[in-house]
């Protein structure tokens, strides 16, 4: 069985800042990681090799820097990696994305699994893994929680709004998880820099059949045209001193707001 | 434009249409179920009762017929978890440009845009879409019921070959969270699992629903996911959010930030929690919490 992991290197958005001044999201000052829902992905694709045997290759799109993120995903568990990378990669749309993600899919393939997290924190379109599913014209799978690997088959459990539903889906499939699926193993720094950069190969566009003028900012389904903070802060009234002094301060603002009728 | 608006049962389109309306020329509403009541505001509403089994790809499919039958080029899809899975195949399926949980639309000399939240929250992004066919999900309320019935019509939704259904256990409804009226909500200011009551005795005399932060739930496996406020929890715009203990990251504002009266206890006087609040209370949580617990009851006694 051969497993492919989708993980996407992505800035730490906890430390992204809207600078007011410039009227800029300041991005690439924030420290980047491997987004927290591929780990969950990764870690189901390394338990399902336990179980049934398995070549677990990591895949990803991004600029060179994500090779680290390629590395912390081999120290994971992965058998190896493979980044694809060009002077486009820092503005990928989710379609754009997801066409890379095929074509590394075919080009390294075939796969019999393709995992993925459910999300992306920096982006948040929850898109890529159904497009790429959607390319390779396999079955997906959505928000899944529990993951059983059979022969050509998988068994998954998914959650949707207000139920859990069970399904068997036929390989080759694409497969998006949530962070209930398992707690991922973590890894030391010392064990990432001991992963030899020969598990992690380079490709191009090119290299996994995409064209690269298809990939430009023009091209694209979507383009970021302009950003503006999401909210002004409120001009909030500190309250301090002795306990229950704060406490009739908090209940006449309760009050006065009418909030509990 | 020409809009079609996909919702499941139990939603209120409405704003769904409000959010087409200001670039459309008409807006058809589809039901995907059952049943389902007419939409305020738009200019027809069915419900479409797929003979399969629901699956995403059967959807997408069905949804994909029904804007190639009405030439719609925007599809506003209530944004639930399913319809989230669909709206990424439907935007392989007809080669749209998509904004998931879009807030507003626009058309500028870009041509169509949608608003959405960036990076967890901390801006907001217009995007440009850049295909014929432009597809967005947005946040649904859940519809209050009473409206009119909505005529139903039967389609064929062929599932994809290679995956099967084979159960769907309904899971007991804990979120009273998303239409709470009162939530009191706290974090890791609190220090053990016994301190819950003494919070749950505020949400008690405030009739509040009880709400966490997300560590409570993924690291210290408090309470389950429902009772999350925030980016991967649940979005609260109660009438009163008290915040007991909680930092404010960003991803926890964007739970609550639009809540009407917002109190917050936190001892750490420049915690973000105080720019989106209008009460800060600078303070600890183990001094004031029961206090103003026991206050209120005593008021309400
Ligand atoms: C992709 C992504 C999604 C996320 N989604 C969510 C989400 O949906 N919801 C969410 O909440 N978070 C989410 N987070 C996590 C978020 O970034 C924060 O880590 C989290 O909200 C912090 O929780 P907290 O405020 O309880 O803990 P902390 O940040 O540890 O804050 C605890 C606070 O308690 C205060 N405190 C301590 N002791 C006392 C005392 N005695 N009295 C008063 N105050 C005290 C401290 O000053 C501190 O401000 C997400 C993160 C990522 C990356």
């Amino acid at each position: 069985m051969r497993i492919l992991v989708c993980v996407k290197h992505v800035p730490d958005t906890t430390e992204v800042r809207f600078d007011p001044a410039t009227a800029e999201l300041k991005v690439r000052q924030a420290p980047t990681k491997i987004n927290n829902y591929d780990e969950n992905a990764l870690e189901a694709g390394v338990v399902l090799r336990g179980a049934l045997g398995a070549e677990v290759v990591v895949g990803c799109v991004g600029p060179a820097e994500a090779s680290k993120t390629v590395k912390e995903a081999v120290a994971m568990g992965a058998d190896r990696g493979v980044l694809v990378t060009g002077p486009w990669a820092g503005e990928l749309d989710a379609a754009g994305t997801a066409r890379v993600l095929a074509g590394l899919a075919t080009a390294e393939g075939p796969f019999d699994l393709v995992l993925a997290g459910d999300v992306s924190e920096d982006g948040y379109h929850s898109l890529v893994p159904g497009l790429v599913a959607s390319y390779l014209s396999v079955p997906f799978v959505r928000g899944v929680s529990a993951l059983d690997g059979g022969t050509g088959t998988v068994a998954v459990d998914r959650a949707v709004d207000g139920a859990v539903e069970s399904y068997t889906v036929a390989l080759p499939a694409v497969l998006s998880v949530t962070t209930a699926i398992n707690t991922p193993r973590t890894v030391t720094k010392l064990q990432v820099m001991k992963v030899s950069m020969s598990k992690v190969a380079t490709r191009s566009a090119a290299d996994v059949g995409v064209d690269e003028a298809s990939l430009a900012p023009q091209a694209a389904a979507t383009r970021l045209v302009a950003v503006r903070p999401a909210a002004t802060p409120r001009r909030s009234e500190v309250v301090s001193g002795e306990p229950d002094d704060i406490v009739a301060t908090v209940i006449a603002r309760i009050d006065e707001a009418g909030v509990l009728a | 434009m020409s809009a079609l608006v996909v919702v499941e049962p139990g939603h209120d389109a409405q704003t769904l249409v409000e959010l087409a309306r200001p670039v459309s020329t008409t807006v058809d509403v589809v039901v995907l179920g059952e049943s389902g009541e007419q939409a305020a505001g738009a200019d027809s509403t069915v419900v479409v009762t797929a003979d399969g089994c629901g699956c995403g790809e059967a959807t997408a499919a069905l949804v994909a017929e029904l804007v190639g039958a009405k030439g719609a080029d925007l599809l506003v899809l209530a944004s639930t978890e399913r319809l989230r899975e669909v709206a990424a195949l439907l935007t392989a399926r007809l080669d749209a440009a998509c904004a998931p949980d879009a807030v507003a639309l626009g058309r500028t000399d870009e041509g169509l845009t949608a608003d959405r939240l960036l990076y967890g929250g901390v801006a907001i992004g217009t995007l440009a879409l850049q295909r014929p066919v432009a597809i967005v999900t947005a946040a649904v309320k859940p519809s209050a019921g009473g409206g009119a019935p909505a005529p139903v019509q039967t389609m064929a939704a062929p599932c994809i070959e290679g995956k099967t259904l084979t159960g769907r256990t309904a899971v007991a409804d804990e979120g009273g969270l998303a239409n709470a009226d009162r939530v009191v909500a706290f974090g890791r200011g609190v220090r053990t699992h016994d301190d819950i009551a003494m919070v749950r005795a505020l949400a008690d005399a405030l009739g509040a629903e009880l709400g966490c932060s997300r560590p409570i739930v993924d690291d210290l496996k408090w309470l389950d996911l429902p009772h999350q406020v925030g980016l991967t929890g649940t979005t609260v715009k109660p009438q009163l959010y008290v915040a007991v203990g909680i930092s404010g990251q960003i991803q926890h504002l964007v739970g609550m930030r639009e809540s009407k009266l917002i109190i917050s206890i936190n001892n750490n006087a420049s915690a973000p929690i105080f720019e989106a609040s209008d009460v800060a209370v600078v303070a600890d949580l183990y001094e004031v919490v029961p206090r103003l617990a026991q206050a209120l009851a005593a008021r309400s006694a």
